[in-house]
């Protein structure tokens, strides 16, 4: 692969990345060694896409595993759970957008993950079936609990 | 109030240019080379060896943590430190880069610690007075080896290291940084071993929003540090052709058992492929399970899970989830069977497992047998 046909995958689908590995991660430092990660491999990887929809979910899909792998990792079985979000990059307009997006990222990684890529990367259910390994039920069911707990949290301001 | 807020939110975070740098710098096997670019008032090639003080005052604070009766100890001595002196002259290797700096650092060890496998240890690089203004990331490659023996995966690149970040400090010139490895020797590790930490390619990456620029220093030397330590018990953790288990809590009523799969992920993404309609491909996910079993065959029954994380019961259908907790079996010899969900005619044979579609049957990919009496009952 070219140094430029690499500029040209990243500078598309990094945003995407980053976004998604933060969601789970909620920290920076973890978002991009998991970005990096997953751009080496695609780089690494002589796959072919049908077209970009496929590429960005097959990215999304490594960076959501390469985030499980390092929520086994030793470190994170011991204390992921004491992880709090990084703000450092996050910036709020609104007193909804905070109170949404903290409530959002105070929700476990799996509820996360799914209201993620469906709210924010607008994926089907079937398709984060497909990107976290789970079956379109299972996504439905997490879908819904996620929601119940933002409703419990946010109260019935919450419009979903 | 709605999910846009949300979505407003997380479409205002972007990556930063020093990831875009490191990700693209990474693959596109350029040289690493020196680019501060000024050319004011050090123009001359320097040679320096890195700075160390591993022998003296870095040492001073150095200390392990041992993990009680089961765990380490260690050496409180170091045996020694080594430096590999810098090339006396940096390589241009374009030709934009008309002029090149060596940057000297002073290295030291804050301290290590050992529990459950993962061996850590705090560094700090002090960089000269002169370098203060410096803003960015340090990036560094690090190696451990036990007894000459490379140790550490699954996070490493194929020549054996790991790349780390190291963040700046509040004082000026120094960067703290943790470089991370998991022991994962199968069986014991027993009796005295020498550890030693290699740092290397060491480089300061910094970008400047105001002009959009950035730099990029490159730090002399290489650092290697060398200690003993000595092991009197059992490893936690036990690996066998490329799969793991990680006895990380025994109790009289429970056992958490984590399985971890230290294969090449790339060669469930490829050989599995996006296929997860057909019957071949059902469970497909990214990695293997797996689930504890009693010298009976029979299933451990796990204990449920708060619902707030990974950590649940057993659930074939979770794309890899792999810590399990269990209520305790009448007998000690457990194994950890990993399967393959994807089913390709394992000589090792089948297992029928409970899973959110119901019992299934699922090829063996590997089993790790375990002897819970061997291990160190947790206090609680």
């Amino acid at each position: 692969m070219t140094n430029t046909e690499m500029t040209r995958i990243y500078d598309r689908y990094s945003g995407a990345v980053y976004r998604t590995a933060f969601t789970m991660c909620k920290n920076t430092a973890d978002a991009e060694d998991i970005t990096q990660e997953t751009f080496i491999q695609r780089f690494r990887t002589d796959i072919s896409f049908e077209d970009d929809r496929s590429e960005k979910s097959w990215l999304i899909r490594v960076a959501v595993n390469k985030c499980k792998d390092m929520f086994r990792s030793v470190r994170y079985k011991y204390f992921y759970y004491t992880v709090s979000l990084d703000e450092v990059d996050l910036i709020y307009e609104t007193k909804d957008e905070s109170e949404v997006y903290h409530a959002v990222m105070e929700l476990p990684p799996k509820y996360r993950i799914v209201i993620h890529l469906y709210y924010y990367e607008g994926y089907s259910t079937a398709e984060i079936g497909k990107i976290i390994g789970r079956s379109e039920t299972a996504v439905q069911t997490q879908l819904y609990r996620a929601r119940k707990k933002l409703k419990d949290k946010l109260g019935e301001e919450m419009y979903l | 109030m709605n999910m846009n807020d949300y979505s407003r939110v997380t479409g205002r975070i972007e990556p930063s240019e020093r990831c875009r740098n490191e990700v693209l710098k990474m693959n596109s096997e350029r040289k690493r080379k020196i680019v501060k670019s000024n050319t004011g008032s050090r123009t001359a090639a320097m040679a320096a060896a890195a700075v160390l003080i591993a022998g003296g005052a870095g040492v001073t604070g150095f200390h392990f943590l041992t993990r009680g009766a089961n765990g380490p100890s260690a050496d409180p001595e170091p045996i020694a430190a080594e430096t590999t002196e810098a090339p006396t002259e940096e390589p241009t290797t374009e030709a934009e880069q008309p002029t090149t700096e060596v940057v000297e650092a002073e290295f030291e060890i804050l301290g290590t610690s050992l529990k459950n496998n993962e061996l850590t240890i705090d560094v700090q690089v002090r960089l000269p007075e002169e370098y203060e203004s410096i803003n960015g990331e340090m990036s560094l490659k690090a190696a451990m080896e036990i007894d000459g023996e490379p140790v550490g995966l699954p996070d490493y690149n194929e020549e054996g290291c790991r790349y780390v970040n190291f963040h700046k400090s509040e004082s000026e010139n120094v960067w703290l940084g943790t470089v991370t490895h998991y022991l994962s020797e199968s069986g014991e590790l027993q009796g005295k071993k020498e550890l030693s930490v290699h740092l290397y390619d060491m480089s300061v990456y910094s970008y400047s929003e105001t002009d959009d620029t950035s730099q990029e220093y490159n730090i002399s030397g290489d650092f290697t540090f060398i200690t003993t330590m000595e092991f009197d018990g059992k490893s936690p953790v036990i690996e066998k052709d490329g799969f793991e288990a990680h006895i990380i809590k025994n109790t009289p009523d429970m056992v958490i058992i984590g399985g971890i799969e230290r294969n090449d992920l790339e060669t469930y993404l490829i050989e599995k492929g996006w296929d997860t309609t057909s019957e071949e491909y059902k469970y497909n996910g990214v990695h293997p399970v797996f689930t504890i079993i009693d010298e009976n065959n029979n299933e451990l029954t796990p204990i449920p899970g708060d619902d707030n994380g990974w950590l649940e019961t057993v659930d074939i259908s979770n794309g890899g989830q792999l810590a399990v907790s269990c209520y305790r079996p009448p007998t000690d010899n457990i194994r950890c069977v990993f399967v393959d969900k994807n089913q390709h005619k394992s000589p090792l044979g089948t297992i029928d497992i409970n899973t959110a579609y119901g019992t299934n049957t699922f090829e063996i990919v590997a089993e790790i047998p375990i002897n819970l009496s061997q291990y160190p009952m947790d206090s609680e």
